[in-house]
């Protein structure tokens, strides 16, 4: 059995001509959060859609828990809780009542219900039927529902969309102590790069269906973190020296930076550059943002932060 | 299989649509019970005749009508909420779902065909019928014209499950049970018109004559178990490969 609570191997789905999910290796460890980010109809809700059986995959594999979801999917998604783009409710049910219908299907005892319900603070109104519920309660509804089995692997898309800022809050608090408290994987789709930055532990961007990155949120960070700029006086041959002594670094509009440079390389290339008489007017470390490099990442047409 | 007719036995008992099982059984109770005077000629006859007159509105309009309304509404719960998407999303079998969901409407038409002999009774007892109650041609009435409810449930499930909107299948079933009163007296295209079938099968032979009633009871059953047969499958499998 692979490491892996869910691997995916070239997955791909075609609308048409187009492909919505591109050539998708997704690798998520157990007990982590994944968080899995990507601009608006980037195909995260697709990708989610296929590992939970409700839509086929046009190419490639889904495995989870070290099952293939095309033999055995019933097993997998016995230990999978999810919640897709919008919470499913059933209105003319209460929100117990719609956890009940739920939970026969799972075979949890009935005191199991309670325990969600307090879980995402429903208890008191858990009589109500659920047409009445604004959608943060829906939202935490759906939670709820997902949670009922005592899943493995929650998959949780867009689980903040239309919850205010102590909702959000809450929300975030709820996913960070599942892992620890009960030993859960979590996938948790976003567009909001900083909503991941404050939960997960490993990201997986995607953008156009494919992926672009995927490793921990230490690397993203670390991408994130110091490019040294040089300011210098005659950068075109500055750069082309440095080059000839065997540093590569990057010319942008007249500057000159060295990305992810260690001291000592910074220390050298300067140290270079004095030797060949440049003179050198400003070092200065830049810091991206995570938000500049999602924006890198993604192209810029994926602006939406 | 037993756990989600559970389920959906709840999903529906708490909603308030199966109160119309008693719509049309109520109101044949009426005609039943109206029809007083018109006819002491069939003397000995009576629970014939009266069940006779009773199933014409119950069996041309009603039963087509609420097997449509059913088979919606057992869907109609699913497409309003996102609930395609949890069910789905559960570890049950697709082909389970759709069968509980097919065998709840079922079970509805069932009841509601068992409230229709009730009022019957009723009926007969407040106008003194004869005590020897012909169970033979009331009971094979009465589970004709269910069995042949199950071709229009297949159809109309299949066309609620396509489609995510609730009024359109409804829509659908009243234009074609309109001209059932017309489809009823054609003896070539009757037998085959999926929503004439409850009427011809519940019509007990010896009361009124229509022209397609004169179709043999085989040629009956022959289509009706076949046109089962074709929309249910295609209605599963469509069910079974459908993306949510
Ligand atoms: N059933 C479908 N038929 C055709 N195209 C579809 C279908 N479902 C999704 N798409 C397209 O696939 C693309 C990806 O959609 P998807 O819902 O996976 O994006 P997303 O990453 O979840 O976006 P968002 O952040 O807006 O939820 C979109 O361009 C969408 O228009
Ligand atoms: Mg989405």
């Amino acid at each position: 059995m692979s490491e892996f609570i869910i691997e995916t191997k070239n997955l791909t789905k075609k609308f048409g001509a187009t492909r919505v999910v591109n050539h998708v290796d997704l690798k998520v460890k157990k007990g982590e959060i994944y968080g899995f980010l990507g601009p608006n109809g980037a195909g995260k809700t697709t990708t989610i859609r296929m590992l939970l059986g409700l839509a086929r995959p046009s190419k490639g594999s889904i495995h989870m828990f070290g099952k293939d979801i095309r033999k055995e999917k019933l097993a997998i998604l016995r230990k999978v809780g999810s919640l897709v783009e919008y919470p499913s409710y059933y209105g003319h049910l209460t929100a117990r009542e719609n956890l009940e219908a739920v939970r026969v299907l799972l075979d949890v005892p009935k005191s199991r219900i309670d325990e969600v319900l307090s879980i995402v603070r429903l208890t008191k109104d858990a009589k109500r039927p659920v047409k009445g519920f604004s959608l943060g309660m829906k939202q935490r509804l759906g939670i709820a529902t997902a949670l009922l089995g005592n899943p493995e692997l929650l998959i949780l898309d867009e689980p903040t969309n239309g919850l205010d800022p102590s909702g959000i809050l809450e929300m975030r608090e709820l996913i960070k102590s599942m892992p620890k408290e009960h030993g859960i994987t979590i996938v948790v789709s976003s567009h909001l790069l900083s909503e991941v930055d404050q939960m997960a532990t490993q990201v997986g961007i995607i953008t156009k269906g494919r992926i672009i990155f995927q490793d921990s949120i230490q690397k993203l960070r670390e991408q994130a973190s110091s490019s040294i700029k040089l300011t210098v006086n005659d950068v075109e041959a500055a750069w082309k020296t440095l080059l000839s002594n065997g540093y590569t670094t990057d010319l942008v509009q007249n500057n000159i930076y060295i990305d992810r440079g260690t001291d000592d390389q910074v220390a050298a290339i300067v140290k270079s550059l004095v030797e060949h008489d440049f003179s050198i007017y400003r070092v200065e470390e830049q810091k991206k943002s995570l938000e500049e490099i999602f924006l890198e990442l993604t192209g810029k047409e994926g602006g939406l932060l | 299989m037993i756990a989600l007719f559970k389920s959906e036995f709840y999903k529906l008992r708490k909603s308030s649509i199966w109160l119309l099982i008693f719509v049309s059984p109520l109101l044949s109770f009426f005609i039943g019970l109206l029809e007083f005077n018109e006819v002491p000629q069939f003397e000995g006859m009576q629970w014939v005749t009266t069940m006779g007159m009773m199933a014409i509105g119950h069996a041309i309009l009603f039963l087509p009508l609420l097997t449509g309304v059913f088979a919606s509404f057992v869907c109609r719960y699913e497409h309003a909420g996102g609930g395609w998407k949890q069910l789905l999303t559960l570890p049950v079998h697709r082909g389970n779902v759709y069968v509980v969901k097919m065998l709840l409407v079922a079970l509805l038409i069932g009841l509601t065909q068992l409230l229709f002999v009730m009022a019957l009774l009723v009926i007969g007892w407040i106008k003194g019928f004869p005590a020897d109650i012909p169970w033979n041609v009331i009971g094979s009435s009465i589970a004709g014209g269910w069995l042949a409810c199950m071709p229009l449930l297949a159809l109309q499930l299949f066309v609620s499950v396509a489609w995510s909107s609730f009024a359109a299948p409804l829509a659908i079933n009243v234009i074609f049970t309109i001209p059932n009163m017309l489809i009823v007296n054609s003896e070539r295209f009757g037998p085959y018109y999926p929503w004439a079938q409850p009427f011809l099968l519940m019509m007990p032979d010896s009361s009124e004559s229509f022209g397609a009633l004169n179709a043999s009871a085989e040629t009956l059953f022959i289509v009706i178990i076949g046109s089962f047969a074709v929309f249910f499958l295609a209605g599963l499998l469509y069910f079974q490969r459908k993306e949510i």
